[in-house]
């Protein structure tokens, strides 16, 4: 069957079509292109014609004419809209005239630098003029490190390398900096949050050592879909972008399909599993040789539909081969292996987490299943997108699982399609980020007096870091005068690196399979835990914790095991406090706990549970900062047990997603937790904390933003068309109770209305 | 960390403009108190103002080590050659060679900044020279480098301890730093730490200079000051300009420049003379150096002194025996070296190689096959035959079998 007649199985079996809440058409496009410019090196143009690229989209000329006119431009296209040849193209020919000069290539992964190396390779051997292509990175090897300083002209990094190793060491570099005409941010919709703002540091340091070596690089940034690219990258990059988003790569048509699991205990509200949903689309397609992603919502997810998928397969009658999982902790070979796989066709379904989403060359596939709305609206358009080829018809279906965010999503086609993607927001100014970035600048190059690093108040920043001992103020200048090493103190990202890795000990010598990170291996690798990787069970037996090692052997049981997490909250320290106000708020330092403590075995195919066990192992700490709302019996007056449980819940969302707003944070920086009753306050309280080690300042900034924040949540809540709830005001009513709105309401408005 | 924010955010409403107690206040004249208590003088460059520190000593090496300032061009060459792998710039004499040490602010990076520069030269009068130039504060960078480049420049040779990976990466970036071609590139590089990790490492604790100094050439430091707070010393005197202290880094580093030209020297002595009583290398290492560097004849006197000094039986004694018999059959020697394996074999070694080669030396060169087959049948036996590597164990089992073979068949006939 073709993807037309399987569309058509799915409008027409009322199997399937019963459970489509919403079927949204996406007409062909029709490519529009542009001749390569005239100006392009002819070898460079031999080298494009020799892939069979005779002309350009019209976004990649368009970018490629904003290079040369010494713009900075910003693509934001969809995925495997062609654009690396955005910046690939303006930068082979800059070092074709002008064999002196270098680029730094920026990806927020080592798998993405890879992928990248391959591809510029592929295109530089091609053109045959000795352009040397290097990844920078952990893994570069000691030996290798000064050709690559030396000789490299297009060198593909990391920004915590960038941070790290490249920056501080920067004389080392200084033929590279000399000459640096580019720098390339791809995928620059991850730097966002605390992250970005660490980035946005990063970037400003690398223009203060670029301009010393006499440099002022170019950027050219490409990124997904999100509401404010050009904002994104001004504050990432700081000069002025471009934006690029007329997408002149042809598409077929494509149907965009929500899917709502049937009822299967409707006094319950319990549906029928996304991962089994999921099973049977994908089997649908794998059936009729439609190649299909699926995506997965965790690890674990991802290995047990893999288990289905290639089960299915074989009692198809096709290679369990024919469908791969991809995801973090498989080592790189066997990425390698996978994506050239799905290129070539060879691999026809493919299991993932988020990890595809990200511009890994896969080439275009048919179908994509969602499994689970992804969080985000930029998101789920990025995996909707690995669906999609230039031309013939391709199919995305997004499954909702039973959170309230996925049905609210699928029974509100409009809150998808209709609003635009999220932002992205950095706040470089952030004191704690740019405090530890301007004395990483400090080592890198003496300030002078005059000098300003993002903020005006520059110089008694550098006075402030003279008298911590750090620097030296002589004639004009401030010196680094410390035997320290400040890049190594600040970490760019909130995880750890450091991975555990899983040591299969099934056959005669033990071998590496593969890593888990810190944050999952208490959930993924606690003793006796069914760690499922390309689909082979392996039990646990013993996890050794400081090591970080894990040692499995292959099992084949009918279970699969879920771990139980546990977070707790201790105030430890106020720091400030302000009881005048009608809801009282405080600031402090606390320790949030995370223990997890027992796992289940949950049986293959029908979910059941079907036994329980303990776990033993240390508890996560994390000491950070928060802000604190204790509500007063005066604003939950009147309110039942379980209003008040909707409300604070409600209040806890609302704050969630509009805290990011004021602090210019991520979502993924704050967490916000509410406690009807909280042990350390002994009145209803919600806790928004930094989710970094330490804290970052944005729960301190959110403290003196108290009153606007009141307002402003109340103001949201108000002006929210919705009758109980909705995701885009208190959340979700299946998630936070029908009473919610209304709660959050009452109790605002008491606040907001006794101060004014 | 409330406190950092609070104290941060206190310093930074500040009025902009420079902070009244930051920084010394500009001196109008240069002054440096360090130069007034430890006899240094000021010198001028285009550049601006260094400190400078000159010492000489006379440089007797009573046990015969000062026979190397005595070379001829082509004595030096061979010996340098032997102790380093690498030839030294021709036509240079060790007058030619710049030994040097830095004190630095940090280890590495573009915020470490040389502050103390070391160079010792050796004079045609025998004496050794140190000159020593200090960095009186950070604005006065580009006058210590341009009195460096301009030292450096009559230079043929650097030889440094651990200066490959520590002193010169620094030097460079200071001159990148400062806009100025790095003296360093036109300089050939020793690094003395490599060969004297491979003849002293089995002797001493640890390869640093200070611990070589002590165990090889018997020198201790009284007060002197540990490395690792010889940072901290310096912006203690950047913040009091008190001199004490300094003084005693400037004859830290003074120490460590003296020490490495006297360590080079040693090497070149003991390569040179391995004879000497005074050799302080472990026997089987300069033995190895030498084999490594062709000198067959010298390696293999050192390998019979060492028997001589070792007790027998000991591991060491063993080790000794084994090289020096595969010594003598390179060289041609095989009735020497049989001797040895025979005498090993009598006493049961439980080292595989004295069996292997005397079977075959009887095999082959004494043609007494039944000899043969008895040692390779006293190999089998061997208490220690199972854990010897498998290569060995069927060396030994397919060498059985044929010389059985073989005599069988001469009995036969």
């Amino acid at each position: 069957m073709t993807i037309e007649q399987v569309l058509d199985q799915l409008a027409n079996d009322p199997r399937w079509r019963r459970n489509i809440t919403h079927w949204e058409v996406i007409p062909a496009q029709a490519g529009r292109y542009a001749a390569i410019p005239d100006w392009i090196d002819p070898r460079l143009r031999r080298a494009l014609q020799s892939r069979g690229i005779e002309r350009l989209y019209s976004h990649q000329a368009e970018a490629v004419e904003a290079v040369r006119r010494g713009e900075n431009p910003v693509v934001v296209t969809p995925t495997a809209s062609g654009k690396t040849l955005c910046y690939n193209l303006p930068v082979l020919d800059t070092i074709l005239e002008d064999p002196k000069a270098r680029a730094i290539y920026l990806f927020p992964t080592k798998a993405l630098s890879w992928d990248q190396l391959s591809e510029l390779q592929e295109l530089a051997g091609a053109i045959d003029a000795g352009i040397r292509t290097y990844t920078y990175d952990g893994d570069t090897p000691v030996d290798a490190r000064t050709s690559i300083r030396n000789l490299g002209h297009v060198v593909i990094t990391n920004p915590d390398m960038l941070h790290t190793a490249i920056l501080p060491h920067h004389p080392r570099w200084a033929r590279l900096f000399s000459n640096l005409r580019y720098v390339v941010i791809d995928e620059m919709h991850q730097y966002r949050g605390v992250f970005g703002s660490h980035v946005a540091n990063v970037l400003r340091r690398l223009r203060r050592v670029a301009a010393f070596y006499g440099a002022s690089p170019q950027f050219i940034c490409s990124s997904a879909t999100i509401a404010n690219p050009a904002e994104l990258a001004r504050a990432l990059t700081g000069v002025t972008p471009r934006v690029i988003s007329e997408n002149g790569a042809p598409s077929g048509e494509r149907h965009l399909l929500l899917y709502n699991p049937p009822l299967v205990n409707r006094e319950l509200g319990i549906r029928r599993s996304a991962l089994l949903e999921a099973r049977q689309l994908a089997n649908l397609f794998l059936y009729h040789n439609i190649q299909t992603i699926v995506f997965a919502p965790s690890r674990v997810a991802t290995e047990v539909l893999l288990t289905y998928l290639q089960e299915d397969a074989v009692s198809a009658g096709r290679s369990p081969k024919s469908v791969r999982g991809y995801r973090g902790g498989y080592l790189p070979a066997e990425r390698r292996e996978i994506e050239r796989g799905l290129r070539e066709g060879k691999v026809r379904g493919v299991v993932s987490t988020n990890a595809l989403e990200l511009g890994i060359d896969i080439g275009h596939l048919d179908a994509a299943v969602l499994t689970g709305y992804p969080g985000t609206i930029a998101s789920t358009w990025q995996q909707a997108g690995r669906a999609g080829r230039h031309a013939g018809t391709s199919v995305a279906v997004l499954v909702a699982s039973s959170n309230p965010l996925d049905q609210y999503v699928v029974n509100h086609p409009d809150y998808l399609l209709g609003s635009s993607p999220e932002h992205g927001r950095v706040n470089p100014e952030n004191l704690y980020i740019l405090m530890s970035h301007l004395t990483a600048a400090a080592f890198e190059l003496p300030f002078t007096d005059d000098e300003e690093f993002g903020v005006a108040s520059t110089q008694q920043a550098l006075a402030y870091l003279e008298e911590q001992g750090l620097l030296r103020h002589a004639a004009g200048r401030w010196y680094w005068s410390a035997p320290a090493y400040p890049a190594a103190d600040v970490s760019l990202r909130s995880a750890s690196s450091e991975n555990f890795v899983v040591v299969d000990t099934t056959g005669s010598s033990p071998r590496v399979i593969g890593e888990v990170d810190r944050v999952s291996a208490p959930m993924l690798l606690h003793e006796d835990a069914i760690y499922i990787h390309q689909g082979q069970q392996y039990h646990v037996d013993r996890l050794d914790y400081e090591a970080k090692k894990a040692y499995v052997h292959k099992v084949d049981v009918d279970y699969y095991t879920d771990a139980d997490l546990s977070v707790d909250i201790q105030v430890l320290d106020i720091l400030k406090s302000d009881a005048s106000h009608p809801l009282p708020r405080a600031f402090g330092e606390v320790k949030v706990s995370s223990l997890v403590t027992l796992f289940k075995k949950i049986k293959l195919y029908t979910h059941e549970n079907v036994g329980s066990g303990p776990v033993h192992l240390p508890e996560e700490q994390m000491h950070t900062q928060s802000y604190w709302l204790q509500f007063p019996a005066s604003v939950c007056a009147g309110l039942g047990q379980e209003e008040l449980t909707a409300g604070l819940g409600g209040i806890a969302y609302l704050l969630a997603n509009l805290a990011p707003l004021y602090v210019m944070c991520d979502r993924r920086d704050l967490q916000a937790v509410p406690q009807v009753r909280s042990p350390f306050t002994a009145v209803p309280t919600v806790f928004l904390y930094d989710r970094y080690p330490g804290g970052i300042g944005l729960s301190e900034r959110l403290y003196d933003l108290h009153d606007e924040l009141l307002h402003g949540a109340l103001a949201v809540v108000e002006a929210c068309p919705c009758s109980d709830g909705c995701p885009s005001c208190v959340g979700p009513p299946q998630e936070v109770g029908h009473a919610a709105k209304a709660s959050v309401l009452q109790m605002l408005r008491r606040v907001v209305g006794a101060h004014i | 960390m409330s406190d950092f924010s609070a104290k941060l955010r206190e310093w930074l409403a500040k009025p902009p403009g420079r902070p009244a107690f930051s920084g010394m206040p500009m001196p109008e004249t240069f002054r440096s108190p360090l130069a007034a208590s430890a006899g240094g003088r000021v010198v001028n460059t285009p550049y601006g103002p260094c400190v400078e520190f000159s010492h000489a000593t006379s440089v007797l090496g009573l046990d015969g080590t000062d026979r190397v300032a005595a070379f001829d061009h082509d004595e030096l060459s061979q010996a340098w050659q032997l102790v380093f792998g690498q030839d030294l710039p021709s036509p240079a004499g060790l007058q030619d060679v710049v030994f040097l040490d830095t004190e630095t602010t940090g280890l590495g990076g573009a915020g470490a900044v040389v502050f103390l520069v070391g160079l010792g030269r050796l004079d045609a009068q025998g004496h050794f020279l140190i000159r020593q130039f200090f960095l009186e504060d950070y604005q006065y960078e580009p006058a210590l480098l341009d009195v460096l480049a301009g030292e450096l420049a009559g230079a043929r040779a650097l030889c440094t301890y651990n200066g490959r990976a520590f002193d010169a990466p620094i030097i460079d970036n200071r001159f990148v730093l400062n806009r100025r071609q790095s003296p360093l590139a036109a300089l050939v590089h020793f690094d003395l730490l490599y060969p004297a990790r491979r003849l002293y490492r089995r002797q001493t604790q640890d390869c640093s200079l200070t611990t070589l100094e002590n165990q090889v050439l018997g020198i201790s430091r009284a007060g002197d000051v540990p490395g690792n707070i010889v940072p901290i010393l310096y912006q203690d005197y950047l913040a009091s300009r008190n001199p004490g202290p300094m003084a005693a880094v400037l004859a830290h580093n003074r120490q460590d420049v003296y020490s490495l030209f006297l360590l080079t020297r040693q090497l070149l002595h003991e390569v040179t003379a391995p004879l000497a009583a005074s050799h302080k290398s472990h026997h089987l290492d300069l033995g190895t150096l030498l084999e490594q560097r062709q000198r067959l004849r010298e390696a293999a006197t050192v390998y019979e002194l060492g028997l001589l000094e070792k007790p027998s039986g000991s591991e060491d004694f063993a080790l000794t025996k084994e090289r020096l018999s595969l010594l003598y059959k390179r060289l041609g020697q095989l009735d020497k070296a049989a001797a040895l394996w025979e005498e090993e074999v009598r006493r049961k070694s439980s080292r595989y190689l004295p069996y292997i080669e005397l079977a075959k030396y009887l095999e082959h060169v004494r043609r007494d096959l039944s000899l043969a087959l008895e040692v390779v049948a006293a190999a089998r036996g061997h208490r220690m035959h199972d854990q010897w590597p498998a290569w060995v164990q069927a060396d030994l089992e397919h060498r059985f079998q044929r010389l059985a073979r073989r005599t069988n068949s001469h009995t036969a006939q």
